[in-house]
Formats: C-alpha cells, sequence, structure tokens
C-alpha cells in the first residue's frame, strides 16, 4: 500500500515519464535484490507482471512427470512466436517510450551472446532455458521468457523491428548449467560440500537456480526432515570462496525435488561452484544438490533501465535469518551487516520474511525497519517502517521510501519497529538500495516541465519583535530558491515582493491628518532656528513626526534645539527636545503611552517649538507652532511591534547599514517581548516547494510512532529545506535513545496524506490543511465536535488548540510563556513559520503574533512548544537546540512526533 | 561561652539538616501525582491556556503542572509548569515536619531514659 501511495505520489510529481522509470527500477530491484518471490510482489504492485513461484513436486510423482508439470506451468509466460513480442509490454511503456530513441535491433542483437546455433539442450536447461530478447524498441521487447523447446529446437523468439513488422529473428540466451553428483551432503558418511564444479561465464549477473532432492522421501519413509537446504558457493581460480548464494527451503517432507531462485549474483571472476550444506539449526537432514543454473540477467538490466548493474548503483543486502521478537529483553535487532552504500538519493525497499507464518492466525504489526550507521558507527538512516506482513502470506516486500544519504554507509541492520504491545515476530530477509538517477530524473522534469529544480539552498536569520534582527545570527546563507524565500539574506534579505507588499499592507497607514510645521525662532530682528516638515496621525493611532532643523544663524555661536511635546486632556505626557541638525524623525503612539482623555476623547495637540539658547540672561528662546490630532483608538502594542518589524523587513538591503541608533521608541521594549525568533516562509504556489507533515509511518496508522529529531524528520521527509516541530503527541517523552522513542499518536488533529491519524473531538481547534498538490493552503476553526469539511485542503492537516492570530486579530488568551513554533498563512499562499530562539522564551500573543501580522498573515496557530520547539534548515541543521536543563534532560534536540516540513523538489 | 558556640553550632546543624531532610522530601513527593479534570474556562476559546492542567505533581501542593499546550499529554515533565508557590509550601510543611520529628527524636530517647533511670535508683 506504501509502495502504491509513493507510486502515486511519484506520478503526481514527476508525470508519467518518471513513474514509469521508476516502476522499471522497482522491478529490477525486485529482480536483482530478492528473487522470485520479490519480484512477483513488487512487479506485481508495479507493472503487473507474472508470478513464478517455486515449485515443489510431488514425491509421488517421478522427475519425468514433475518436468513435464514444469512445462505445463511455465508457457504461462510464454510469448506467442507468432505475434509480436512488442505485445507483451505493457502499454505504458510503449506510450512511456514513444521518445526514447530507436534503437538498431541488429545492435541490440549484437549486445547480446548471441550463439543462435546452439547445442541440443541438456535436460536441465531444456527446463530452465531462458530466453531473452531485445527488439528494435530495447525497453518494449526485451524480457525473460521460458521457453519449452520441443525436439532439441533452439528455442525461438519473435522479435519486432521497429514496433511495426514482425521479423523473425532467433536470439539467445545462454544458461549456465551443471550438474552435481547427486550426491548427499552432510549424511553421516558424507561431506558437508558436493563435488566443485568448473564453471565459464562472461562475468556479470546471473540469476541462481538450485535443483535438490532427497530421494529418501518416500512415503512412510523419514517422514520428518528438517533444515534439508543448502548454499551455492562461488569460487575463483584459487578455489577461494567469494561469495555465498541464500539458502534454498527445506525440502518438504511430501516432496522429492524442489526448485529455487536464490538470487542475483555477480559473476565476475567466478570460476567454479559447489553445494554445501548450511547445517544451521539442530535437526539437520541430509539433502542431495541435484544442479544450477545460471540465466545472465544483462539485457534485462539495459533494456528496462538503462542502468549498469555492475556500477555501483543498485545495492542489496541479504539478512541472516534472525528473528526479530518486538519484546524489550530480548531480541530486536539483526546483527549488522558490512555495507558499502554510498551517498545519495535512494529509493528503498525492504522484504520481510516469516518462514512460520501461519495462514489462518492474525499476526499483526509484524514490521522492522532498517537502520544504516557510517564508519564511525553513529545511526545516519532510519527508514519508515516496513508494512505488516500479510497474514498468509511468508514473505513480502515493502517500499519504505526515498532516502538522501549525506553520509556513506559501512553497516545495516534490522530493527523490529514495535517494541512493546505484543507484537509478532518478523525476520527481516533483504534490504534493497535503488539510487535515484537525479540525471534522468532532471531529465524527465524538463521534459515535462520547463521550470528548472529547485537548488536546495536556504538561509535564516532571528529577528526580535522590537524589529532588531541579531547580527551575530547565523547567516547560513547558500543562495535562494525562488519560492522558498527565507528573510535573512545579507544581499537582499530576500524578503520577496509578495512578502514586501505584506510588510506594507501590514505598515500602510492612511493619514487622518497631515499638517506642516514651519515655525522660526526670530530673536532681535534675525532668524535663529527654523523647524520644519510635517506631522500627521496614521489610521493605527500612531502620530509621525519628521521635522528638520536649521541653524539659521551659525555664526553667531548659539545653540539651536528643536522640542516636541505632545498634551492631552490629562496634560503634558511626552516632551523631547532634539538638537541633531540632521533631522527630527520620531513615531509615537500616544494612546500606548497615555490613557485615554478624561473627557473621553483622542484628541492631542502637538507643540513643535524652534529654539535657541542664547546663554544669559537671556537664555532659552523658542517660538512654536500646535496643531491639534484626533488619533485613532488605541492600538494594540502588538499592532504596534508589527509595524516596527515590518518597517525593518522593509528596509531591505539597507536595513544592516541603519544606524543603531534610529529609533527604537518605547514601544515593545517595555513589554519584555525583546526575543528572537527564527523565520521561514515558503511560497507553496512554486511548483518546486512541496509542503507536508513528516511521521513516522507516512501518513499510516499505527499502534505506535517513532519520535525522532527535527534533523531526523527532515531526513525522513527527504529534500527537505525547512521544518518546524508539529504538533503535540502522548507517549514517550522524546528523551530517550531515538528507535526506542514511542508515541501512541498525536492527539490534536493531525491528517497526513489523506489519512487521519488523530481527529480530536474533545477540543475547538484552529487547522491549517493543504491541498493534494500542495500549492495551496487553508485556515479553518472547529469548535468541540467532529471536523469540518476541508473540501480539497484536506490532503495534509495539521491542528491546535491554541491559535497565534485569527482574522488578524492577536488572541490575547494565548499569553502562558514558553518557547514555542508557530505556522501561519498568508493569501492562503504563503506559509510562514516561526520558532523562537533556543532559550528564549515567547508568549504567542505579544511575541509571535506580532511577527505575523508584520508578515501579512492573518491566521496563524501555536504548535507544540517548550523543549519541543525545534526549527531546521537544510544549510544551517537544528536552529534553536537545547540549552540548559533541557539539554541535560533531552539532549540538544528532543525527539518529537512530527514535523511541518517543507522540501525542493 | 564555649558551651553557647557549641550550642548555636549544634542547633545550626539540627537546621541545616533538617532543611535538606525536607528538601528532599518536597522533591520526592513529586512522584505523586494526581489527575485533575479538564476544565475549558467560558468564553475561552483557542488556547490551551484556556484548559486547567490535567496532571499535577506534588503533595500535598501542587508543584508541577502539566501544561495543556506542550508534550507530552498526560504526563509531567520538566517541560511542565513549574510553580513556586506550591513548592515553597510544600517545603516549609515538611520543614516543620522534619524538625517537630527531630526533637522527638532527641527529646523522647532523654525523657525515657531518664525516667528509666529514676526507676533504678530507688530500687
Amino acid at each position: 500500500m506504501i509502495a502504491c501511495e509513493t507510486f502515486w505520489n511519484i506520478r503526481r510529481t514527476l508525470g508519467t515519464t518518471v513513474l514509469n522509470r521508476s516502476l522499471r527500477i522497482v522491478k529490477q530491484a525486485a529482480v536483482t535484490a530478492i528473487g522470485g518471490f520479490a519480484a512477483v510482489a513488487l512487479y506485481a504492485t508495479a507493472a503487473a507482471a507474472t508470478e513464478t513461484p517455486p515449485e515443489e513436486i510431488p514425491a509421488e510423482e517421478p522427475a519425468e512427470q514433475a518436468d513435464t508439470e514444469q512445462r505445463q506451468i511455465e508457457p504461462v509466460e510464454e510469448s506467442n512466436p507468432s505475434e509480436p513480442a512488442a505485445e507483451s509490454t505493457t502499454n505504458s511503456d510503449r506510450v512511456s517510450d514513444e521518445n526514447q530513441p530507436q534503437v538498431d535491433f541488429s545492435a541490440s542483437v549484437e549486445n547480446l551472446p548471441s550463439d543462435q546455433q546452439t547445442d541440443e539442450p541438456s535436460e536441465s536447461e531444456e527446463l530452465d532455458s531462458e530466453v531473452t530478447s531485445c527488439d528494435a524498441d530495447q525497453e518494449q521487447s526485451c524480457g525473460t521468457e521460458t521457453k519449452q523447446t520441443p525436439g532439441g529446437e533452439a528455442p525461438a523468439v519473435t522479435a519486432a523491428a521497429d514496433g511495426e513488422s514482425a521479423t523473425e529473428e532467433i536470439v539467445e540466451i545462454e544458461s549456465i548449467s551443471g550438474e552435481f553428483n547427486n550426491q548427499k551432503i552432510l549424511n553421516r558418511d558424507h561431506a558437508d560440500t558436493t563435488n566443485t564444479v568448473a564453471i565459464e561465464t562472461d562475468g556479470g549477473y546471473y540469476e541462481v537456480v538450485l535443483r535438490s532432492r532427497d530421494d529418501t522421501h518416500q512415503p512412510g519413509v523419514h517422514t520428518s526432515q528438517t533444515q534439508e537446504q543448502w548454499v551455492l558457493d562461488l569460487l575463483d581460480t584459487n578455489g577461494s570462496v567469494i561469495e555465498t548464494t541464500k539458502a534454498t527451503t527445506d525440502l518438504s517432507d511430501e516432496a522429492i525435488e524442489r526448485r529455487d531462485e536464490v538470487g542475483t549474483y555477480d559473476f565476475t571472476g567466478i570460476t567454479a561452484v559447489r553445494g554445501r550444506h548450511v547445517r544451521q539449526g539442530t535437526s539437520i537432514n541430509s539433502i542431495q544438490p541435484t544442479s544450477f543454473t545460471l540465466k545472465p540477467t544483462e539485457c534485462i538490466i539495459d533494456c528496462e533501465t538503462q542502468v549498469d548493474v555492475n556500477g555501483p548503483s543498485i545495492e542489496t543486502v541479504l539478512f541472516k535469518d534472525e528473528r526479530l521478537i518486538g519484546v524489550e529483553g530480548q531480541q530486536n535487532t539483526t546483527s549488522k551487516i558490512p555495507v558499502d552504500i554510498a551517498p545519495g538519493r535512494y529509493e528503498i525497499f525492504l522484504v520481510s520474511k516469516d518462514s512460520n507464518h501461519p495462514d489462518q492466525a492474525s499476526q499483526p504489526d509484524e514490521k522492522w525497519r532498517l537502520n544504516g550507521y557510517d564508519e564511525a558507527g553513529k545511526l545516519v538512516l532510519e527508514t519508515s517502517p516496513t508494512s505488516d506482513l500479510p497474514d498468509g502470506k511468508q514473505a513480502d516486500p515493502s517500499y519504505v521510501g526515498g532516502y538522501t544519504l549525506t553520509t556513506a554507509i559501512a553497516s545495516v541492520e534490522g530493527q523490529h519497529a514495535v517494541l512493546g504491545g505484543g507484537p509478532n515476530s518478523i525476520e527481516p530477509a533483504t534490504a534493497t538500495f535503488i539510487p535515484v538517477d537525479l540525471d534522468l530524473l532532471s531529465e524527465s522534469i524538463e521534459e515535462e516541465n520547463p521550470i528548472p529544480r529547485a537548488e536546495v539552498k536556504s538561509s535564516t536569520f532571528t529577528v526580535g519583535v522590537d524589529g532588531t534582527i541579531d547580527d551575530e545570527a547565523t547567516l547560513a546563507i547558500d543562495g535562494v530558491i525562488p519560492g522558498l524565500f527565507i528573510a535573512g539574506s545579507n544581499t537582499a534579505l530576500n524578503v520577496s515582493e509578495a512578502l514586501r507588499a505584506g510588510a506594507v499592507a501590514a505598515t500602510a497607514s492612511t493619514p487622518q491628518q497631515v499638517v506642516t510645521i514651519d515655525v522660526t525662532e526670530d530673536w532681535n530682528g534675525i532668524d535663529r532656528s527654523t523647524l520644519k516638515g510635517i506631522v500627521f496621525g496614521d489610521s493605527d493611532g500612531r502620530i509621525d513626526v519628521d521635522l528638520a532643523l536649521s541653524d539659521d544663524a551659525p555664526t553667531d555661536g548659539n545653540q539651536v534645539y528643536a522640542k516636541i511635546r505632545l498634551t492631552d486632556g490629562n496634560g503634558e505626557f511626552f516632551e523631547i527636545k532634539n538638537d541633531n541638525p540632521d533631522g527630527f524623525f520620531f513615531k509615537i503612539n500616544p494612546r500606548r503611552s497615555a490613557p485615554p482623555n478624561a473627557d473621553g476623547n483622542n484628541d492631542i495637540t502637538v507643540r513643535a517649538s524652534a529654539c535657541v539658547d542664547l546663554g544669559r540672561p537671556r537664555g532659552d528662546q523658542c517660538t512654536y507652532q500646535e496643531r491639534n490630532f484626533e488619533v485613532a483608538d488605541r492600538i494594540d502594542y502588538q499592532d504596534e511591534c508589527a509595524n516596527r518589524i515590518a518597517d525593518r523587513l522593509e528596509s531591505g538591503i539597507d536595513y544592516f547599514g541603519l544606524s543603531k541608533n534610529l529609533l527604537h521608541s518605547t514601544v515593545c521594549d517595555d513589554d519584555d517581548l525583546d526575543t528572537s525568533i527564527h523565520i521561514l516562509i515558503a511560497d507553496l504556489a512554486d511548483p518546486r516547494v512541496d509542503p507536508g507533515i513528516s511521521i513516522d509511518g507516512a501518513g499510516t496508522r499505527q499502534s505506535s510512532y517513532t519520535l525522532r529529531p527535527i534533523s531526523g524528520h527532515a531526513q525522513l521527509f527527504g529534500d527537505t529545506v525547512i521544518a518546524v516541530n508539529g504538533n503535540k503527541w502522548a507517549g514517550d517523552q522524546g528523551r530517550g535513545s531515538e528507535p526506542n522513542d514511542q508515541a501512541t499518536g498525536p492527539i490534536w488533529t493531525t491528517i497526513v496524506n489523506g489519512t487521519t491519524l488523530f481527529d480530536n473531538v474533545n477540543s475547538a481547534e484552529v487547522l491549517i490543511g493543504f491541498n493534494e498538490e500542495n500549492n495551496e493552503a487553508r485556515f479553518f476553526e472547529k469548535p468541540q465536535g467532529p471536523l469540518p469539511d476541508f473540501g480539497e485542503h484536506g490532503h495534509d492537516v495539521v491542528g491546535s488548540i491554541t491559535s497565534v492570530v485569527k482574522n488578524n486579530e492577536c488572541n490575547d488568551a494565548a499569553n502562558a510563556e514558553n518557547n514555542y513554533s508557530a505556522i501561519g498563512l498568508k493569501d492562503e499562499r504563503y506559509l510562514v513559520m516561526l520558532s523562537s530562539s533556543a532559550g528564549e522564551k515567547v508568549r504567542a500573543n505579544r511575541g509571535l503574533c506580532p511577527v505575523f501580522k508584520a508578515l501579512g498573515v492573518s491566521d496563524a496557530l501555536r504548535l507544540d512548544g517548550g523543549s519541543a520547539t525545534s526549527a531546521y534548515t537544510t544549510s544551517a541543521g537544528h536552529l534553536n537546540e537545547l540549552e540548559g536543563l533541557d539539554d541535560l534532560v533531552f539532549g540538544n534536540s528532543r525527539n518529537i512526533l512530527n514535523a511541518i516540513a517543507v522540501r525542493s523538489v | 561561652m564555649m558551651f553557647g558556640m557549641k550550642l548555636m553550632a549544634t542547633r545550626s546543624s539540627v537546621y541545616l539538616v533538617s532543611i535538606l531532610i525536607s528538601l528532599i522530601i518536597t522533591l520526592i513527593s513529586l512522584g505523586y501525582q494526581r489527575d485533575l479534570n479538564i476544565v475549558v474556562e467560558p468564553g475561552c476559546t483557542f488556547a490551551a491556556e484556556c484548559f486547567s492542567p490535567s496532571k499535577v505533581a506534588g503533595f500535598p501542593f501542587g508543584m508541577l503542572y502539566d501544561d495543556p499546550g506542550i508534550s507530552v499529554s498526560d504526563s509531567i515533565g520538566i517541560e511542565d509548569d513549574w510553580r513556586w508557590l506550591g513548592f515553597f509550601l510544600n517545603w516549609i510543611l515538611y520543614e516543620i515536619f522534619t524538625l517537630l520529628a527531630m526533637i522527638l527524636v532527641k527529646v523522647l530517647p532523654g525523657k525515657l531514659l531518664g525516667s528509666r533511670g529514676s526507676v533504678g535508683a530507688t530500687s
């Protein structure tokens, strides 16, 4: 199911061409990594392919009959020689590959082992002779097909050139077969190994098929024989074992012979093989290795994926047969398997197995995840868990997602994904890393979408609510993603035009009254000083004073200055002197600084004086003008702070050049709001910006969810550029080692990929919902009770019981002081994420709301807080690492349930 | 003089020990956690602050209250709401009990021994 959803997401995001290529990669992975059964499941998921389960031949039937049955089964896969081979391909392949370059047919043949005039095949060759063909359109008709070759005739496959006329060509890929002496191994009088059989291959990858038998499996004789299993050792010229195949399955008591596909292996440098008993278990029985068959897989891979499997691309890890219990104190992880996975982006497939899986009983929570460690043993990869092994199946593959590895992985282990609560045991079988061919993907994107891939770059800075910007903050500036701007680049602050418009909107003020001041102090018939400019009252209740002072008689040696005094019905409440000849500029909110007039009106009188200090005995001489204003109602300090921050942001590139002693006023500072907040902004309308909710399971309801730090969520989500913590959960505190911290789930409404993980009917909530295209989001609110109708904005939803700002009004009830993160929307298009800096407690109503309003955000909700508060950018990592006691308890990053993340696609 | 200083030193030690003991008991009382019913403040919506805490730790006075706006739910941790008033009240209360206990421990055996001695002397 996870695989299906992932494929759908890939299709939606990248288009059909990429999907089809992905499907082929999936198929390749299946074939390469896990042999028959995984190929069946994956290929069925991806492209509805055929199924070739290993068969067991009843003991009652002679071997010849069994061979016949084999032949009767396999024709299901046959292509009709009379039909063009291209018809065996899917339409989607055909359509998606229409634009692929046509490859000359003869060239294709040349690429294959083309010994067409083969000798008459041996019996075993006859059974397993694999005929692989490539027609002119390589990707369409190339495949491995099992052919019956009656009468010893060479197998024939029809290949179509250019997909039109059917041209009959006989193409054969030689399988390599060999027989053992039918000797028993690991019996009382026998060795563990068979005779060594020399082989001659061209190198490269071969699928290995092993046949085994036990003649003692006659009715009534040795009815209970277990662990009859063997492996094939691959030897080099020195006789050293270079690699060993997966073991065959135990020969059941009812059968005398068995055929196992044990996987694909690199035979480069292999010159001989031998059978060897696995010799594992306490009740070991002998087995007769009969034969082996090696089927080259080169054509499949070349034709289907264009990926060179011999390169370091696809990596498959085979686990030992270790059972994970899922109960504390028992085995919950496999032993570590050494690997060499290079950094890069990979799609990861895990195969689970449970050889004791009953057909009837229900066994839930048979899940495991893959952990990857670097050279130093540090955990660098933790995948999502596999899906539960379906009841009735003994093995099943799972697609667990795409991951970007920044460091090489040196070892991996499987770990049970459910601890406690009575899970069932599971055995990791294989893990396959399929590199995502970025060049291939980008080509496809360019084909279907002319917009180039976004560069993963970001920047961040912190801004205090009084508008100050912390110059010491980390300016992790790598560049700018169009559509994803994080205010704070020292080149342009990266406040986009749209964001700037929001800031302007927050500061826009329609002057209610504008008056000019032009007053000159004239002493003894000589102009001494002049004060000129404007004073205006705006709709936000502010009075803006912008006056310039001039010294009209500079040679007289007298000091000039200006004086501004504000009075209201209660008397004088403000006076300031300024002798700066460069100007006299400030804003003041009189109703903030003084209570309303005693008579109930909002009249303010501004007296502007031009003065000169004439010294003794004349003293100060002033001439003034007075202007009356009826200011707007008292404005909230949040708005004032918002305006101030907006002013700062609006100042853009020049900000860092501004004088530090520019008017800071007393508007915000006296409210103890001098905190720092990280601001992260994404433009959802940009197709390269992809927001979502990162959570364990990626949208599947689970009995428990692994908690992980914000950086872990960034990795889980993939290509994450920015992220903040999500909402509140129940379960572990999040202070343990990551894999062991489990949450029972969110307790505020959370919908991920259309699946409701929690529906908070107990509380009124505010929510932000994203549409499936992830290019639009909407703010919702609901009373206590069921969820509202999200319409198309219900694909991803995060809820909270606390709003920060709603309909452009700060939520005064949200006055608890702590560290918090919050997200809001501007115009349902810009996702604005705030997160308080480390150790900087903030109130939502006084600290977060003004910043949101400054950025033009009309609706926002508060997320989880306290030590769960965390923000992340790809270049700077975790921005607000924990300090002090929190650090002592949780480490520098607490494990959290989910994160609101944005990735670049 | 010496006796007075010794007495003061002894008393200071007693107080110091009792303060430490009562502090430890106060902190240990954090292990006592009880549930509180969630109450939504009338007219208050869209704020965790509208809710009363659902869990409180400390005895007899609550010292650490579950913050309804911060993970994890229904569990007490350092990230939750610390109330100094409850802490000091508990500490004072335990200090009183500790001092009383120490006095009793010091005085009672003497009393008992003294009464026994007088009995022995008369016999």
